[in-house]
C-alpha cells in the first residue's frame, strides 16, 4: 500500500507520516506545501501539492493507492480540495480515502450523538464546510472511503486544546468555571487519532462510513480545566467570576482577535498576541454533548489511552514547551 | 404558575423544597427516565411576599432569632445566605453514647460516609481531605507552632464551599434536564394521606396569585428545611388529627441547633512562635482552616457532648483589640446583613466615647485599615471563590475562642403549631428552643481541658470565666441556621419520625431530606451532611422506582 497523506505538515499530518514512515508494510507519501527539512532527514517521500489546484493534486497520485486527507485550511481551501482531491482519486484509479472530518459536523446538538446521527441545523461556518466535505467524499464513485471525526485533539504539540488550554490556564483567564464549565469537554489524544487513521487505511468497512473519535465517558470542563491545571503546577487552580468571562467574550474577545489579525498582517507573529477567548468557545464550556465512540471500537479496533494518562502526557510537553519557549 | 389553577400535575417523584437537600436529590435523577417534580416555595431571587411565609412565633426571643432570619424561601433556598463551612460528622456522633440521652442513631457513620465525597463535589469544597497534614501540598501552616495537644485534636480543619448558592449554580442544570419540572411559587400547604391505606396521594399547593392545584405522585420527599418539615406534617390534618408522620408525638420535638459562641482569652506567650488562624488554600482554590476537635476518646471519658474551636480575633466591640479594621467592621455594622452582624452586638450601647475609642484605632493604622478593606474586595466581594471570614491578626498573640458544640438531645426543644396564620391560612411555626445543662457542661468541661493542654505546653494560658460561659455562648441565642432534629432518624415510631431510610413512620412513600432527620446535631455544621443523605435517599429512591415511558428524552440520536 502506498498511502499519500496530504496536509503532512499540519499537527496530525506530520504524526501520521511518522508513524506510518515507521511501518514496513507502507510505502508513505508526505504530501504538502512545501518540503520540509525534518522528513528529508527521515528519508521520507515528499511531494509538494497544491491542494486545490486539480493538475498538482492528479500529479501528486502518482503510483498512490491510499490518501490520508488532513488538509486544514480556511473553509473555502477545505471544500474546494476535496472536491479536487475526490475527482482526482476515482480518475486516478485509487482504492481509498481516508478523510479528517471533526464532530463540529454537530455542531450546538447535545446529548449523545452516534456515528449516523444527522447533522446539526444550528452549525458554524467550519461545521458546515466540513459536512459539505464528507457529502463530497460520500458522493465520490469509484473510490472507498472512511470518514473520521475527531473531537478535540490533545496532547503533545496539540495547539489548540493543549497548549492554548495550557496558557490561558496560566494567567488564570480559565480555571473552575462553576456552572458556565458544566458542559462536556470531550477530548481525543493525537496518538490515538494517529491510530484510528492508520486503522482505518485496511480495514473493512462500508464506503462512506463515519466515525466519531472521542473519549465514551468525557469529564466536564470544569473538571479538564482544573486536571490539566493541576498537572501543569498552575494552583491554586482559580474560580472564575461570570463577570470576568463576560468580559473576555464582550470585550476582550474582539480587541484580541482584531490583535491577532494586524499582528498577522504586519507580519509579527500572531502567538504574540494573548489567546481570545470569543463567545463560540465559551459556549463550548456549557454545550452538553457526548459521542457514542463504540464504532470507532468495534470497526477500527481503537484503543484509546485512558484519559489520566493523556492528560500527564500533554502536561509533560506542555511544561517542556512553554519552558523552552 | 399561571394557568394551573385547580389542576393536577402527575410525577414519579415529588420533592417538596428546592435547597441544598432538594436539589441535590433532584440532580441525581437527571436522565433517569424518571418523571420528577421539584417545587420550589419561591421565585429565583429573594421575594417579600414569599418570604412572610415563614413568619412564625418563637417562645423566647432572647433565645432565638426570627424566624424569618436565617433561612430563604427561594429557589436555591438557605444556600442563599450560607457562610460554606463544610466538614462531616464525625464517626463518634452516630455512636450509642450512653451518656446522652437521646443520642441514638439507627445508622453507622459507615452507611453515610460513601456519599461525602460527591456531596464535596456539589458543594464545589473539594477533596474528601479532612486532614490538615494531607488537604494542602506540603501539611497546612500549624496553628500554634509546636503546641501538641493531648485532649484535642489539633490536625482537624474545615473546608469552604464557594459558597455555592444551589439555585443559581445548578438552575440551569435543572432546567436543561428534560425529566425533571421546576415549579416556582409553588407553595406546599397539605400533605394529603389517600383515604385508604398508608400511602401519600397527593400534596396540596397554593400560588400567592391565588391558584390552588395537587402534585400526585408515586414517591414523595420533603426537603423544606427543619423548621417548615415540621410545620408542613404537623398542619397536614385532613386525614390525621394530629398530623402526618406524628401519631407518636414526635414531630417538631428535638429541635436542635450548636450551641456556639466566642469566649476565653488565649495568650500566646511563648518567644518566636508562629500564630496562624487563617485559611491555607487546597490546589483547587478551597479554602481550609485549621480547627481544634476534641478527641473521641476525650468525650467518651468526660461524658460530654462534641466539640470544636478555632482561634479567633478579640471581640469586636471592646476597643481595647486596638486595631482599626476590627473598630472599622464594628462601627460599620449597621450595613452589614442580619445574619452576619448579629454577632457584632455587644451587650452595651454605642456609647459617644466607645464610637470615638474606635474611631481612634482606625486613625492610628489608616494604612493598615485602607489594605484590609482592599484586599476584602479583591479576595470576597468580587471574587467568585469568596475569602470565607474576617480573619486579623491581634496584637501580641492575644486571641478569643470560637467554640461550636454539638446540642445534644432534647425533647422538650419543639417546633410547634402556633396561633398565627400566613398568606394562605396555615397555621405558622412556634419555636421552643431549649437546652439542656449538659450543653454548657461540654464547654465548660472542654475550655478547661484545653486550658490544661496549654498549662502543660508552657507556651501559652488560657483564661476565661466558668461563670460567664453560659452567657457567652447564649449570647446569641441558639445558634442561626442551623434546623437541627424535628422529625428525627429513629429505629421505631417511639424513637423517631423516620426511618433509617428517611421514610415518615406510618406512611409508604413519604420521605425526609434536611437535617430534621438528624436525631444529633454533632459539633459540624450541617450543610453537607444535608446533602450526603440526600445523595443516599436519592439511590434508595433509584431503586424503587422504574423509568416512566411517558419521558421524552431531549437530544440527539
Amino acid at each position: 500500500m502506498k498511502v499519500l497523506v496530504l496536509g503532512a505538515s499540519g499537527f496530525v499530518g506530520k504524526r501520521l507520516v511518522q508513524e506510518l514512515a515507521a511501518r514496513k508494510d507502507v510505502s508513505v507519501v508526505a504530501g504538502l506545501r512545501r518540503e520540509q527539512a525534518e522528513f528529508r532527514t527521515l528519508g521520507i517521500e515528499q511531494r509538494v501539492i497544491e491542494a486545490t489546484d486539480a493538475q498538482s493534486v492528479e500529479a501528486g497520485l502518482g503510483g498512490i493507492t491510499h490518501v490520508i486527507n488532513c488538509v486544514m485550511g480556511s473553509n473555502d481551501v477545505m471544500v474546494s480540495g476535496t472536491k479536487v482531491l475526490c475527482a482526482a482519486m476515482s480518475s486516478a484509479g485509487c482504492k481509498r480515502l481516508v478523510h479528517f472530518s471533526s464532530t463540529a459536523v454537530f455542531g450546538g446538538s447535545e446529548g449523545l450523538v452516534g456515528d449516523n446521527a444527522p447533522f446539526a441545523a444550528n452549525v458554524d461556518a467550519y461545521g458546515r464546510a466540513k459536512i459539505e466535505c464528507e457529502n463530497l467524499v460520500r458522493a465520490a464513485s469509484g473510490i472507498e472511503s472512511v470518514i473520521l471525526r475527531p473531537a478535540l485533539i490533545h496532547g503533545p504539540g496539540a495547539e489548540q486544546w493543549t497548549a492554548r488550554i495550557g496558557r490561558l490556564l496560566r494567567w488564570h483567564r480559565l480555571g473552575d468555571l462553576g456552572a458556565a464549565g458544566d458542559g462536556l469537554c470531550n477530548l481525543i489524544l493525537v496518538d490515538d487519532v494517529v491510530q484510528a487513521a492508520v486503522r482505518a487505511l485496511d480495514v473493512e468497512t462500508v464506503s462512506g462510513r463515519a466515525f466519531n473519535l472521542a473519549e465514551p465517558n468525557p469529564p466536564t470542563w470544569n473538571r479538564y480545566l482544573m486536571d490539566f491545571a493541576r498537572e501543569i503546577g498552575s494552583l491554586p487552580v482559580h474560580r472564575l467570576p461570570g463577570w470576568q468571562m463576560k468580559i473576555e467574550t464582550k470585550l476582550l474577545a474582539i480587541a484580541l482577535k482584531l490583535a491577532q489579525i494586524i499582528a498577522g498582517k504586519i507580519g509579527l507573529g500572531r502567538w504574540l498576541v494573548p489567546d481570545p477567548i470569543t463567545p463560540s468557545f465559551a459556549r463550548l464550556f456549557a454545550q452538553e454533548i457526548r459521542f457514542d465512540p463504540s464504532g470507532a471500537d468495534q470497526v477500527l479496533g481503537l484503543k484509546r489511552t485512558p484519559y489520566r494518562e493523556g492528560l500527564a502526557q500533554a502536561a509533560i510537553w506542555f511544561r517542556a514547551s512553554s519552558s523552552r519557549g | 404558575m399561571s394557568g394551573l389553577g385547580g389542576s393536577r400535575l402527575n410525577s414519579q417523584l415529588c420533592i417538596v423544597g428546592a435547597g441544598p437537600a432538594g436539589i441535590a436529590l433532584a440532580l441525581q435523577f437527571i436522565n433517569t427516565g424518571i418523571d420528577v417534580v421539584l417545587l420550589a416555595g419561591g421565585a429565583l431571587d429573594h421575594d417579600e411576599k414569599s418570604q412572610a411565609l415563614y413568619a412564625g412565633e418563637v417562645a423566647d426571643e432572647a433565645l432565638h432569632s426570627p424566624l424569618t432570619e436565617y433561612r430563604h424561601r427561594q429557589f436555591g433556598g438557605s444556600s442563599a445566605t450560607w457562610g460554606g463551612r463544610c466538614m462531616p460528622f464525625d464517626p463518634i456522633d452516630f455512636e450509642n453514647r450512653d451518656w446522652i440521652e437521646g443520642a441514638r442513631w439507627p445508622i453507622a457513620y459507615d452507611d453515610i460516609a460513601p456519599f461525602y465525597p460527591e456531596a464535596q463535589a456539589l458543594a464545589e469544597a473539594g477533596d474528601c481531605i479532612y486532614d490538615a497534614r494531607q488537604a494542602v501540598e506540603g501539611g497546612m501552616r500549624p496553628m500554634i507552632a509546636g503546641f501538641e495537644p493531648e485532649f484535642f485534636n489539633p490536625d482537624a480543619i474545615e473546608r469552604f464551599s464557594c459558597p455555592t448558592n444551589f439555585g443559581r449554580r445548578y438552575g440551569e442544570k435543572l432546567r436543561r434536564a428534560p425529566n425533571i419540572r421546576v415549579l416556582l411559587n409553588a407553595h406546599a400547604t397539605q400533605i394529603m394521606r389517600a383515604e385508604h391505606g398508608n400511602a401519600i396521594e397527593h400534596i396540596v399547593l397554593r400560588t400567592l396569585e391565588g391558584a390552588e392545584f395537587q402534585v400526585h405522585a408515586d414517591r414523595f420527599v420533603l426537603a423544606t428545611g427543619g423548621i417548615e418539615t415540621a410545620r408542613l406534617l404537623l398542619a397536614s390534618r385532613a386525614r390525621d388529627p394530629q398530623g402526618i408522620g406524628n401519631a407518636q408525638d414526635q414531630v417538631g420535638r428535638n429541635y436542635l441547633c450548636h450551641i456556639a459562641g466566642t469566649a476565653g482569652t488565649l495568650s500566646v506567650t511563648a518567644p518566636a512562635t508562629p500564630v496562624f488562624h487563617g485559611y491555607d488554600r487546597a490546589w483547587d482554590g478551597v479554602y481550609c482552616r485549621r480547627r481544634l476537635a476534641l478527641r473521641p476518646e476525650v468525650q467518651r471519658e468526660k461524658r460530654i457532648g462534641n466539640i470544636v474551636m478555632r482561634l479567633h480575633h478579640p471581640r469586636l466591640p471592646d476597643p481595647a483589640h486596638g486595631r482599626g479594621i476590627l473598630s472599622a467592621i464594628y462601627l460599620a455594622k449597621p450595613f452589614i446583613s442580619y445574619e452576619y452582624s448579629k454577632r457584632l452586638h455587644g451587650g452595651d450601647g454605642l456609647s459617644a466615647s466607645l464610637v470615638l475609642r474606635h474611631l481612634a484605632n482606625i486613625a492610628c493604622e489608616p494604612f493598615a485599615t485602607a489594605g484590609f478593606l482592599l484586599n476584602w474586595a479583591r479576595r470576597r466581594t468580587l471574587a467568585a471563590r469568596k475569602f470565607p471570614s474576617l480573619i486579623v491578626t491581634p496584637r501580641n498573640n492575644v486571641f478569643s475562642l470560637d467554640i461550636h458544640a454539638e446540642q445534644v438531645p432534647n425533647l422538650q426543644s419543639r417546633i410547634m403549631l402556633g396561633e398565627g396564620r400566613d398568606a394562605f391560612g396555615m397555621p405558622q411555626a412556634r419555636v421552643d428552643w431549649r437546652y439542656r445543662a449538659l450543653d454548657m457542661e461540654t464547654v465548660r468541661v472542654a475550655l478547661g481541658l484545653l486550658k490544661d493542654d496549654f498549662a502543660r505546653w508552657g507556651g501559652g494560658q488560657l483564661s476565661y470565666d466558668e461563670a460567664e460561659i453560659p452567657d457567652a455562648m447564649l449570647r446569641d441565642g441558639a445558634y442561626g441556621g442551623h434546623h437541627i432534629g424535628t422529625a428525627r432518624m429513629g429505629a421505631s415510631p417511639e424513637e423517631g419520625v423516620v426511618d433509617s431510610e428517611a421514610r415518615v413512620f406510618g406512611t409508604t412513600n413519604l420521605h425526609v431530606a434536611g437535617s430534621a432527620i438528624f436525631p444529633t446535631s454533632s459539633q459540624a455544621n450541617p450543610t453537607l451532611t444535608i446533602i450526603a443523605f440526600a445523595l443516599r435517599l436519592a439511590r434508595h429512591i433509584k431503586a424503587d422506582l422504574q423509568p416512566s415511558t411517558k419521558v421524552s428524552i431531549k437530544g440527539a440520536a
